[in-house]
């Protein structure tokens, strides 16, 4: 008997909108099913399906079975057996103490008393998490908090658990932790998983079968080799695997398909193209005129905590698209609230366009010059609809390289990540700044909201503008600088164009680029690749 | 945990029920003495951080009353000097200080309260009421750390966006009411993501039961039944009177012979309940860590 | 934790408590604590009117959005208050127990101006103010939603309430210190806390006003929103 059995099954949002058309799915006991899609393809109402208690509201057809049974009529003690770890770490906790949290499901449930103490000394145990028992919620970082959300499903015994987007929020380092728990408990306990992502890189690989939706429908299902080779003709699917799958694409896709850096190695060492061995480094891109200079630049948040920024140098040319990358922790985006001066350091200066920052007075930094868009972009909206929010702050929409008509009537929290970033953008071009900040504008985007708003800065660049990223996303980064730096310990320690820099990076750099390294010189990105395996074309 | 602390927060509430209690509503200036010196004791010894100037309040109200009553209040036959053609007295002046020492042994009461009493036991105690409020609570405090820091966020966001005119204290009210807004919108947006994370959990608005953080043991009954009995045994002889005391038009006290010793010794003994047994605790750790 | 497993003698209990054991509490009191029967009896009719709303607030059964928006609204209070406290007197924990409580309910807005004082409190200090304050809060949020229907997109009578239960709320507790430190009515002591007060009570009373005026429109328009897309 299989875990889920879905026929047929549609949804249709009260408002008319009809999100999905005749899934037919099959997810047995101990399946690692990994669902991808772009954004707004049902991905996240088909999960709500199957978990009766988030039933969206809307018309459905068709049936779900849970282990043979309709999934309406499962008795309330049932959703113990069906787990389910939302997006959002800050949100999905609901108590202010680390333990409250994973007894929170037990308690819903009355639990018997020492059942509860029993279950809790296991769970922390085996996430070896005790050492949190009383902590703050409120004190974990992201990772640590979708790593308790969890847990605290976990508690309960469930037979499966279904995460939609669960590392989405998260850096590079907590996402592939999270996922390597999530294979653990798959191998270990048999523990059955479904799963939806957007960065695909680390996830595929671990899956044992995949299914691919759009606009509502299956369009592939199966082992997930097997069910990658179905989607390679469709581009858009395609830009958002792994590397080693693009590069299994662009050689002809022979054979069985690599998933991960090793195997794609092996595949590109059996089937090596006869051209191109070496790429150039491209020419500096931006101008050479200083707009930003930061001189061993130091700052603390308290007298007795460690400098977050020591002796920091950096330049910034007019009209480039500076990347700055880096872990959790190493003061990027200090570096930026620092140049934006929201934070005062204590030491050095920062000269904007040759002047020290400290003599621009009242507004004079904010108005036509320097502009900064936040790592939260919700926090720029004001207003009820797309159009009041542009009305109000003067937005002139034939100025921006994109178009957002379409969702003028909307409200900014129901536009997708791609949408919200590209309105807050608007926002904030308004009052006509020539220095850009941005703080990681990609968190959260799926691949194609990613290459859109990559278009829109470099159309921005054309117009002159200096834009300043600060990042973990390697891949966009590769494809978006013009320089990129990595910051370590609040000081930048190297600063190169992008191929250079992720070419000669070995850990932090992308995935095509620990592909071919020391095969194909200075390709990063799937672009690069194709250009090289097609002969320069 | 050893001490005080260690005992079940609900014997733990109970016990700061009844001696404030006992000791706030009543006039008697021993009874109040005895209080302020028992909650001295304890703050002294209870094996935290604590800090200063939580003796500047009680002083400055002590004084106030003291110099403030006589003010007001001209009852009382011992005139000490004519202020206005107000008579300033002896009683008034006096009845003024007790109450400051009566305010202030609740103030420390309080201040030890706060420094034993963490959240979680708050929670826990305020489950054996209602577990629904209990989880409003622990949400709450969830909450508010989340939303101080987003405000922050929004604070940033807002200045960058070139919002803030002038540092005035109207437009700095107007830039607070405008994060408040903004801060508004996305929690209650955000609602919805917690409320799902708890359905799914299986929360349905109906019965739920608590995780046994604390224990119930023999000796937190014993302290429980030791703070009882001297409550009552202060509180009995006190309904018949015991305690009585009058400061107008004179000062005046009755002394009940064995029901007022029984009132004043069972008041003593419950003020100093949590610091002997601090006392005794320690005394026994060290005679433990002795032997490691 | 449930001390009385027994479903049954629960509900036998839960009348008899406010019925049979709050007079008694409070008669019983008295008796004992006669020297100071008036503070004795603001106390414990606070503290107990604060029960009585947190059981029948466990018995009903609320709908879990309406639970969370609940502790979302107490905890954005005490941030509040915590935030505005760089301009003295000014507060939003009144405005915000108001609005939400327009909107959610007589019950909810006891508990949301209830709890804001205890969790405030415990980031302020907590005392023997505690209940009073929570039960001054809570009624405030109490009246504004049984009255909700008069007030319901009415920006002008919400601010008007705002701007009153500003004064009621320094005027009562000045009625409370004052029985707190005569056990008796002493007029001009009140009347000279008053006085002492009236720059603080003007500045609260004002700012409520401000505060409901500013924030009625988006609190509507929001929780609105979501009422429309989730159905709370």
């Amino acid at each position: 008997m299989a875990l889920f059995d879905i026929k047929n099954l549609s949804f249709a949002y009260p408002a008319g909108k009809r999100i999905l058309r005749d899934v037919t799915l099959t997810v047995e006991q101990g399946d690692f099913l990994v669902l991808c899609g772009p954004t707004g393809s049902g991905k996240t109402t088909l999960l709500k399906l199957l978990k009766p208690e988030l039933f969206p509201l809307g018309e459905k057809s068709g049936e779900v079975l849970f282990e043979g049974a309709d999934i309406n009529a499962l008795p309330p003690e049932a959703s113990c057996r069906i787990g389910f770890v939302q997006q959002s770490p800050e949100h999905q906790i609901v108590t202010d103490k680390v333990w409250h949290e994973i007894a929170f499901g037990m308690e819903n449930m009355c639990f018997d008393k020492m059942l509860m103490k029993r279950r809790m000394a296991e769970i922390m145990s085996y996430f070896s998490i005790d050492s949190q028992f009383d902590t703050n919620t409120s004190d974990l970082s992201g990772g640590q908090k979708q790593m308790i959300s969890l847990a605290s499903v976990l508690v309960m015994d469930p037979k499966v658990i279904i995460l939609d987007e669960p590392t989405s929020q998260l850096d590079p380092v907590s996402a592939s932790g999270f996922l390597q728990t999530l294979k653990k408990l798959n191998d270990e306990l048999g523990l059955t998983i479904i799963i939806t992502e957007h960065r695909l890189e680390n996830v595929i690989p671990l899956g044992s079968k995949l299914c691919v939706i759009e606009d509502g429908s299956v369009t592939a299902l199966g082992e997930t080799k097997q069910a990658i080779k179905e989607i390679l003709s469709n581009e858009k699917i395609r830009r958002s695997m792994p590397g080693s799958v693009q590069i299994f694409h662009t050689l002809g896709a022979n054979g069985e398909c690599p998933l991960n850096v090793p195997q794609g190695r092996a595949y590109l060492k059996n089937n090596m193209p006869q051209s191109i061995r070496e790429l150039p480094e491209e020419e500096q891109q931006g101008g050479s005129e200083t707009e930003i200079k930061i001189k061993n630049l130091c700052l603390r948040y308290s007298k007795n905590s460690p400098d977050v920024l020591n002796q920091l140098n950096l330049t910034v040319y007019k009209n480039e698209i500076l990347c700055v990358l880096g872990a959790n922790g190493s003061g990027k985006t200090t570096l930026l609230n620092a140049v934006a001066n929201l934070v005062t350091p204590y030491a050095g200066k920062i000269e904007i366009k040759g002047k020290n920052i400290k003599k621009y007075r009242g507004q004079e930094l904010y108005n036509n010059l320097l502009a900064m868009l936040p790592q939260d972009v919700e926090t720029v909206f004001l207003r009820n609809t797309l159009q009041e929010e542009f009305e109000k702050a003067g937005v002139d929409p034939t100025d921006l390289p994109y178009d957002l008509s379409y969702a003028y009537s909307t409200h900014p929290y129901d536009l997708s990540g791609g949408e919200q970033q590209l309105a807050a953008l608007a926002v904030v071009l308004a009052s006509k700044p020539e220095i850009l900040l941005l703080d990681e504008p990609t968190k959260g985007l799926d691949n194609g909201a990613k290459a859109t708003l990559c278009k829109a800065l470099r159309a921005l660049k054309e117009k002159g503008k200096t834009i300043v990223i600060v990042t973990h996303d390697v891949e966009f980064a590769a494809r978006c600088a013009d320089r990129a730096a990595m910051m370590f310990r609040g000081e930048i320690t190297c600063i190169e164009t992008p191929r250079r820099f992720f070419t000669d990076n070995i850990f932090y750099t992308t995935s095509v680029a620990k592909i071919t390294a020391g095969l194909i010189e200075g390709a990063v990105t799937p672009e690069d690749f194709e250009y090289c395996a097609g002969g320069g074309k | 945990m050893t001490g005080f602390g260690s005992i079940n927060p609900a014997a733990v509430f109970a016990y700061f029920l009844c001696v404030t209690v006992s000791g706030i509503f009543t006039l008697n200036p021993i009874i109040s003495v005895i209080s302020l010196a028992g909650a001295l004791l304890l703050w002294a010894v209870l094996p935290v951080a604590k800090n200063k100037r939580t003796h500047i309040y009680p002083v400055l109200l002590t004084l106030f009353c003291a110099v403030g009553n006589p003010l007001f209040s001209h009852n009382g036959e011992t005139v000490l000097l004519v202020i206005n053609n107000n008579p300033i007295t002896l009683q008034s002046t006096l009845y003024g200080l007790f109450i400051g020492i009566m305010l202030s042994a609740a103030v420390y009461w309080f201040s030890s309260f706060s420094l034993i009493v963490s959240s979680d036991k708050i929670i826990y105690t305020l489950g054996f009421i209602s577990q629904k409020a209990a989880l409003v609570l622990t949400m709450a405090l969830r909450f508010v750390p989340l939303y101080i820091r987003k405000a922050r966020q929004i604070n940033g966001t807002q200045k960058a966006l070139g919002l803030y005119k002038d540092e005035t204290i109207i437009t700095r009210f107007r830039g607070g009411v405008r994060v408040f807004s903004v801060l508004m919108t996305n929690m209650i947006e955000k609602t919805i993501i917690t409320s799902d994370s708890m359905a799914a959990r299986g929360y349905s608005g109906g019965k739920r039961s608590g995780y046994p953080l604390f224990k119930f043991t023999f000796k937190d009954a014993v302290f429980l039944a030791v703070t009882v009995f001297l409550t009552l045994l202060t509180a009995v002889p006190q309904a018949k009177g015991a305690l009585d005391f009058n400061f107008y038009p004179h000062i005046d006290i009755t002394f009940y012979g064995v029901s007022s010793v029984a009132a004043y010794t069972g008041y003593a003994l419950l003020c100093l309940c949590p610091s002997v047994y601090e006392g005794s605790d320690r005394l026994k750790w060290h005679y433990l860590i002795s032997r490691i | 934790m449930r001390v009385i497993q027994n479903e049954k003698l629960r509900t036998v209990l839960s009348y008899l408590i406010p019925f049979v054991l709050i007079p008694a509490v409070v008669i019983g009191g008295i008796a004992v604590f006669r020297s100071r029967g008036y503070s004795y009896l603001i106390f414990a009719v606070s503290a107990l009117t604060i029960l009585l709303f947190v059981c029948g607030f466990d018995r009903r059964k609320t709908g879990t959005r309406r639970l969370v928006l609940v502790a979302a609204f107490v905890a954005l209070a005490s941030a509040g208050r915590a935030a505005f406290s760089f301009i003295p007197g000014v507060n939003p924990v009144t405005a915000v127990t108001i609005l939400a409580a327009v909107y959610l309910g007589g019950e909810a807005g006891f508990m949301i101006g209830a709890f804001s004082a205890l969790v405030s409190n415990i980031f302020a200090g907590q005392g023997v103010w505690t209940p009073f304050q929570m039960f001054a809060w809570g009624m405030i949020g109490l009246f504004a939603g049984i009255f909700a229907k008069y007030f319901e997109g009415r920006k002008l009578r919400l601010c008007v309430y705002a701007f009153f239960c500003g004064i009621f709320y320094s005027l009562i507790m000045d009625v409370w210190t004052t029985l707190w430190t005569y056990d008796a009515f002493n007029l001009p002591f009140y009347l000279a806390s008053i006085t002492s007060a009236v720059p603080y009570t003007a500045v609260y009373a004002v700012s409520n006003a401000a505060f409901v005026w500013l924030m009625a429109k988006p609190f509507s328009e929001k929780l609105g929103r979501i009422k429309l897309k989730y159905g709370i």
